[in-house]
C-alpha cells in the first residue's frame, strides 16, 4: 500500500494537468466548492461535498456537437472534436458510483460516443468519505459505501494531512506506477480497513428510507392523488435536476441562422418546457412533472435497467430552496402506497 | 411551543374548519437541522404541523397564486409587499387573501451557519441574520386578516438601508462592473431557482423559455447567461420588493441582488417610487401619461 501527502495530491494535479484536462473540486470566488477543469487559478479543496456532481466530466451542461453553415445552398459541417483521456481527482465515491447507471442509459438504445469514450480513457482518483458528509447523505441507504470501488481506479483515504491508497483496478495500479515519485511507501497496513469500518458505522444510525424496495408498487400508483400534494411545495426551478448525480436528460438545439452550431444541453423535468411538442405538451401540470422526476428515478429506471437511478448523494435534500426530501417523500408514498398487486383508488 | 405557534394553530384549524379558506399556507419543521419549509395544512387535524421561529425564511406568497379561491398565507412583514404587488398588478384579489400576520424578530442565514458548525437555533448571533432583517420596520402595509401572538410595536429600524452587501454596482469603475459580471455569469448554471422563487416573476410563460422564436438560447454560455440576467433585472426595476429569496436559493451563491438593489435605488431617485407600498397606483415602468417630461417616451 502507498501514501500521499495532502500537498503531493495537489502537486499532481498540477503535473498532470499541464498534459490532459484534469477535473478536480476547486474553490470559486463565491466560496463554492464545485467540480472544475484545473486552470491553476482556483484552489483545490478535496474532500469537501462539491455543489454539483462529477457528471459534468463526461457530460458538460453545455457541449457543442457540430459547427456549420450554410453557403451557396450547401451545407458545410465541422464536427467538434473531444478529447477523452481525462483525469478525475477527489471525486466522492457516490459520484464515481452515479456512472454504472448513466453507462446503461448512454449505452442502451444508441451508444453516446462522447460518453463512452471518455468513460473508457479516462482515470477515477476518488477520496473515501469519513462519514456523512452533509446533512443530506444517505448512501448507505441505497447500497452505497462511502469507501465505495465502483468505477474507481484508486481510491484516498485521509488521515490527518495524508492520505492513504487503495488501488482499484488494473488501470489505477498503472496510475500509481506512472506517477510514482509523488507517493510513498505507507507503513501502516490494516489503518485502511480501521479508517472505512468507522466511516461505515457514521451512516448506521441514520436510515432515511424505510423500503428500498418501493419501486415494486410506484407503476401501479400512477393515478394516486398523493402525487399533487406531495408536490405542492416544489417551486418548478432546476436545482436538483442540476446537482444530482444521475440525471440526464438533455435536449438538442441549433443555435444559429446560415451558421451556428448544435449544442447539447441539460434539460430538466422541472421546467415547463419539458418534453414539450409541437402538438402539446405532455406533462402540463407541475404535479407530473414532479411525478416524472420520482418515478423515473425510482419507477420507470429499474424496470428498464434493474437499478435504482439515486446513488444518494442527498445533494438535492441540501439544496432544495424548500426543502423537498426526496427520503421524505418515499417514506410518505410508502404510507399511503397500497401493497404490491394492488390497485390504488383514485378519486380525482 | 410558542404562544405565535399555538394561536397560529388554533386560528388555522378554526379557520378550516369553518371551511373560511381552503387552505393555510405555512411553515413547519424541516428534515435537516436549522430548516423549515413551507407546510400545506388542507385539514383541521394536520393544523398543528404549523411552526413559526427565525428558520421561517420562505415567502410564502407566490404559493397563494397556485389556489383558487381563498387560501390564508402566514405573511412577514417583508412578505406583505409581495400581496400588494399581486393586488396592485391584478393577480390576486384582497378578499382571495386570508393574511395571517405574526411577530418576527430576523430570519436566519441558514448556509453561513451551517458552514460555521452552527447547527442550532439558540446559537444563532446577529451575524447570521439576513440582511434584510436590521432595515425592517415591523409595520405590515396591508393590515392582516388575523394577527397571531402579540402585536410588535413599529420601530424606526437600526440601520436605514440593508447592510452586509460588499458590491456595489454605484461605486464600480466601468471595468469593476465588466469584471463582476463576467465572473457572475461564467458562474451562473441557470437552474432558474432565482426566477421561481421570485415572488414577482409569475409570467405563465418566461421569455427565456419561449422557442418560437428562441429569443434566449439554452446553452449556458457566459453571453446566453447575461442576456438571462439582464432581461430578469429589466423585468423587475421598480418592481422588486427586495425579499432577497433569490440570492438565498441561488446553488451557486452568487450576489444576484447587486442589480435589483441598483434598479431599486434608481427608480426611487427617479420617480421617487417604492415597490409595495401601496396597492393603488401602479409600478413607473408599467405606465406612461401624456404629461411626462422625459423627450424619449413622446
Amino acid at each position: 500500500m502507498d501514501k500521499i501527502t495532502k500537498d503531493n495530491l495537489d502537486k499532481l494535479a498540477a503535473q498532470l494537468a499541464e498534459k490532459q484536462p484534469v477535473f478536480a473540486p476547486q474553490e470559486d470566488s463565491s466560496g463554492v466548492v464545485a467540480y472544475d477543469w484545473y486552470s491553476g487559478k482556483k484552489k483545490l479543496v478535496w474532500g469537501v461535498k462539491t455543489r454539483r456532481s462529477a457528471k459534468e466530466a463526461y457530460f458538460p451542461q453545455s457541449e457543442t456537437l457540430l459547427k456549420y453553415r450554410i453557403r451557396d445552398g450547401k451545407v458545410e459541417q465541422e464536427n467538434k472534436e473531444f478529447t477523452s483521456a481525462l483525469v478525475l481527482m477527489g471525486i466522492h465515491p457516490c459520484d464515481a458510483r452515479s456512472f454504472t447507471m448513466l453507462d446503461k442509459l448512454f449505452g442502451w438504445d444508441y451508444d453516446d460516443e462522447r460518453w463512452q469514450e471518455r468513460r473508457k480513457n479516462s482515470v477515477i482518483i476518488s477520496i473515501a468519505c469519513p462519514g456523512p458528509i452533509s446533512e443530506g447523505c444517505f448512501c448507505m441507504n441505497f447500497r452505497g459505501n462511502p469507501f465505495g470501488t465502483e468505477n474507481v481506479d484508486v481510491l484516498l483515504a485521509k488521515d490527518g494531512d495524508a492520505y492513504h491508497v487503495k488501488v482499484a483496478s488494473e488501470k489505477g495500479e498503472k496510475f500509481i506506477k506512472d506517477n510514482s515519485k509523488f507517493f510513498s511507501e505507507d507503513g501502516d497496513e490494516g489503518r485502511f480497513g480501521q479508517l472505512q469500518q468507522k466511516a461505515e458505522t457514521s451512516f448506521v444510525n441514520s436510515p432515511r428510507i424505510d423500503d428500498p424496495d418501493i419501486w415494486k408498487r410506484m407503476q401501479q400508483n400512477f393515478d394516486h392523488p398523493i402525487w399533487r400534494e406531495l408536490s405542492l411545495k416544489c417551486i418548478e426551478c432546476g436545482i436538483c435536476t442540476w446537482l444530482c448525480c444521475t440525471c440526464h436528460c438533455f435536449d438538442i438545439q441549433d443555435e444559429g441562422g446560415f451558421g451556428g452550431k448544435r449544442e447539447r444541453i441539460w434539460d430538466g423535468c422541472s421546467f415547463k418546457e419539458f418534453t414539450k411538442m409541437p402538438s402539446h405538451q405532455p406533462r402540463p401540470a407541475y404535479f407530473q412533472r414532479y411525478r416524472q422526476r420520482i418515478m423515473h428515478k425510482y419507477g420507470y429506471f429499474v424496470e428498464r435497467f434493474g437499478m435504482i437511478a439515486c446513488v444518494a448523494c442527498g445533494r438535492c435534500i441540501d439544496h432544495c430552496p424548500t426543502n423537498i426530501d426526496i427520503t421524505q417523500i418515499l417514506n410518505k408514498l410508502n404510507q399511503v402506497l397500497p401493497a404490491e398487486g394492488e390497485k390504488a383508488v383514485c378519486n380525482e | 411551543m410558542s404562544d405565535i405557534e399555538n394561536a397560529l394553530r388554533e386560528h388555522a384549524r378554526q379557520l378550516l374548519t369553518d371551511k373560511t379558506v381552503k387552505a393555510v399556507i405555512g411553515y413547519e419543521k424541516g428534515t435537516e437541522s436549522i430548516k423549515a419549509t413551507p407546510a400545506f395544512i388542507l385539514r383541521p387535524e394536520d393544523a398543528d404541523r404549523l411552526i413559526f421561529d427565525a428558520t421561517c425564511v420562505h415567502n410564502l406568497v407566490k404559493f397563494a397564486i397556485r389556489f383558487r379561491g381563498k387560501v390564508a398565507v402566514v405573511v412577514k412583514v417583508c412578505d406583505m409587499k409581495a400581496v400588494i404587488s399581486y393586488i396592485q398588478e391584478a393577480q390576486k384579489k384582497r378578499e382571495d387573501f386570508y393574511l395571517i400576520g405574526l411577530p418576527c424578530t430576523g430570519i436566519i442565514k441558514r448556509d453561513q451557519m451551517i458552514a460555521a458548525g452552527k447547527t442550532k437555533l439558540e446559537e444563532v448571533t446577529a451575524e447570521f441574520i439576513s440582511p434584510k432583517c436590521p432595515a425592517c420596520d415591523y409595520k405590515y402595509m396591508l393590515e392582516p386578516d388575523f394577527y397571531a401572538g402579540e402585536r410588535q410595536e413599529v420601530r424606526v429600524s437600526e440601520v436605514a438601508v440593508e447592510t452586509g452587501y460588499e458590491v456595489d454596482l454605484m461605486k464600480m469603475t466601468l471595468e469593476e462592473r465588466r469584471k463582476f459580471f463576467d465572473d457572475l455569469s461564467q458562474k451562473c448554471i441557470r437552474c432558474y431557482a432565482c426566477r421561481q422563487t421570485c415572488p414577482m416573476c409569475y409570467c405563465l410563460q418566461c421569455i427565456v423559455d419561449k422557442n418560437q422564436p428562441q429569443w434566449v438560447n439554452h446553452s449556458i454560455y457566459a453571453d446566453n447567461n447575461q442576456m438571462w440576467h439582464l432581461i430578469w433585472a429589466m423585468h423587475l426595476a421598480g418592481r422588486c420588493i427586495s425579499c432577497g429569496e433569490c440570492e438565498r436559493v441561488c446553488p451557486q451563491e452568487l450576489p444576484l441582488r447587486v442589480f435589483h438593489r441598483y434598479l431599486v435605488a434608481k427608480v426611487k431617485e427617479h420617480f421617487d417610487y417604492v415597490a409595495g407600498q401601496s396597492t393603488e397606483g401602479k409600478p413607473p415602468l408599467n405606465m406612461y401619461f401624456l404629461g411626462d417630461t422625459e423627450n424619449f417616451i413622446r
